[in-house]
């Protein structure tokens, strides 16, 4: 489902004396199948772009097209467009609201007036996509959750509406690396094994460098760059001036370059960082 | 999906204009005198008199009316059937009958009952706004808490009682925003808060409200950590940082009420009440 962007502007409490424009004329374009990757600063407008995708936003200036339909058209179903478009939220907490884990997983398929027994089957399919057991934690109140956990089931109530656009808005904020790791693990095979649309909000560098093939990056309402990830990490010191972090490994192979190491500027990954060390180091040593 | 955009009570609006600078005590007081004022008023002399003195307090405060007036506007259909309400059900004998259908009856006592209410209510609504948007609740609370300490020889925690209200206060706030979120999770995944009749639109926010006050419940529970975490005590011993202290604007604002309240009080007794 392509999700395309023209002109946007949006201001929040417009028509009062605290109105704030926080997007200024978004241009972009998602074909189907994409994973982008949306960096900025916080309040660079991310979250508020984001949530134009799935029609919780509706643009008053520019125009929000899925999958070919204005959101601002009267005939469009908003409904189906949520149902989609998957938005998990930046705070587990904002997203999940029924009493136990899984009703909340359920409360979208129901929504899709799916029968109880096509919601269970749902259900338990969610769950375990990302992880959690079924049998355990299904009548598990909510709020006796880990912040791990909470994650995977705000995840999953979004994957039970079987959406084909994934939006994933710094997911992963709060969680110890192990935890990050899995459910990064699960990201990727959703993209890779059923081709979901995906849209990856963060503010860390290093997650998104080893995420996204396309990264936007965002500051103060306005898309600043856009295109393959190598690219836009090729221009460090732009990103580092809107305060964004490198990628740890980004810092340390440049470091090394200004060091004498002959190395490439924009190195993302720690596995090929490792084979170009190496292969410096070798090189040094036949020099010697 | 905004609702926090329509509340404006107990919003702060920073400014520097005369009523601003106001100390918050005297600001207090003429709310309650203008309050009990038009709880007294029962004629539409007595409402416009009002209408005028609150309107160019509003333009001398620099607040745009627009904007003060918003809040109102998610009360509208509450009040429209209140209106209907006092129209139809109010009976007066001998009152002038409009219109007759079973047991209703729109009478002239029932119009003007009808007013009556919706302008006390309007107007109430509008200057408890108003002082709350040219007052920080900083101010508002050393002001409330202030003018009660005499309360406390009778053994009254005025600033316990003080610190409960703005509390409430603070919390129209965050109730909006908390509703906000529920909404917005829920239309994330598929409830079509915004399409459908005024009926349909209704019966959908019953399931915001278990969430909803949950999460109230938890908010009041992380504050009372809060407060603890910064040795909160009551109003025991308690000093301030900044002390009030009257000046030549809050002479000039009692003159000025002065008059006003005079002029009230001259048309309540000497115009005919619209009921």
């Amino acid at each position: 489902m392509p999700i395309e962007v023209i002109n946007l502007n949006h201001s929040y409490k417009e028509g009062t004396p605290f109105s704030k424009q926080v997007l200024f004329d978004i241009n972009l374009s998602i074909k189907e199948g994409e994973f982008v990757g949306i960096i900025g600063p916080t309040r660079s407008g991310k979250t508020t772009l984001a949530q134009h995708f799935n029609a919780l936003h509706i643009p008053r200036l520019g125009q929000v097209l899925i999958d070919g339909k204005d959101t601002k058209d009267k005939q469009t179903d908003l409904v189906t467009i949520r149902h989609r478009v998957g938005y998990v939220f930046q705070n587990p907490d904002y997203q999940l609201f029924a009493p136990t884990v899984g009703e909340d997983i359920a409360f979208g398929p129901l929504n899709q007036k799916l029968s109880r027994e096509d919601t269970e089957r749902r259900v338990r399919e969610a769950m375990s996509q990302v992880g959690l057991d079924y049998n355990t934690l299904h009548n598990r109140d909510i709020f006796a959750l880990s912040g791990g956990q909470k994650r995977r089931a705000a995840i999953a109530g979004v994957l039970a509406c079987r959406p084909n656009v994934l939006v994933l808005d710094d997911i992963t904020a709060g969680l110890d690396p192990r935890g990050r790791e899995e459910i990064l693990t699960v990201i990727r095979d959703l993209h890779h094994h059923q081709n979901i649309t995906t849209i990856f909000i963060s503010n860390s560098m290093d997650e998104v460098a080893t995420m996204a093939e396309r990264i936007i990056v965002m500051d103060r309402g306005r898309i600043i760059m856009d295109g393959l990830t190598r690219q836009v990490f090729a221009r460090f010191k732009e990103l580092q001036a809107i305060g964004l972090e490198l990628p740890e490994i980004t810092v340390l192979v440049n470091k090394l370059r200004s060091a004498g190491f002959n190395l490439p500027a924009e190195v993302l990954d720690v596995r090929e960082a490792l084979g170009l060390i190496t292969a410096a180091l070798k090189e040094m040593e036949a020099n010697r | 999906m905004e609702l926090t955009k329509n509340i404006t009570l107990g919003v702060y609006l920073p400014g520097k204009s005369f009523i601003h600078k106001l100390d918050p005590r005297t600001k207090i007081i003429a709310a309650t005198i203008i309050i009990i004022l038009l709880l007294l008023s029962r004629s539409y002399a007595a409402f416009a008199l009002s209408a005028l003195f609150i309107g160019s307090l509003m333009i001398l405060s620099g607040i745009p009316t627009g904007y003060a007036l918003r809040g109102l506007k998610p009360m509208l259909p509450v009040l429209v059937i209140m209106w209907i309400f006092q129209l139809f059900l109010f009976k007066e004998p001998g009152a002038n009958v409009y219109f007759h259908w079973w047991i209703f009856e729109a009478t002239e006592a029932g119009l003007h009952m009808g007013n009556l209410i919706i302008l006390r209510v309007l107007f109430l609504f509008t200057v408890t706004t108003f002082l709350t948007l040219t007052t920080s609740v900083v101010s508002l609370t050393d002001g409330l808490e202030s003018l009660l300490k005499p309360l406390r020889m009778i053994g009254l925690p005025s600033q316990e009682l003080v610190m409960t209200l703005v509390i409430a206060l603070r919390f129209v706030l965050i109730l909006a925003e908390e509703l906000e979120k529920i909404i917005k999770a829920q239309m994330a995944r598929g409830v079509a808060f915004d399409q459908g009749n005024f009926i349909q639109k209704t019966r959908k926010i019953f399931p915001v409200f278990l969430p909803l006050f949950i999460g109230a419940f938890k908010r009041a529970e992380e504050l009372i950590v809060a407060m603890d975490a910064r040795s909160y005590t009551g109003g025991k011993g308690r000093t301030k940082m900044k002390t009030l202290h009257m000046g030549r604007v809050d002479l000039t604002a009692a003159a000025g009420m002065l008059a006003y309240s005079g002029l009230l009080i001259y048309i309540i007794i000497s115009t005919e009440p619209m009921i």
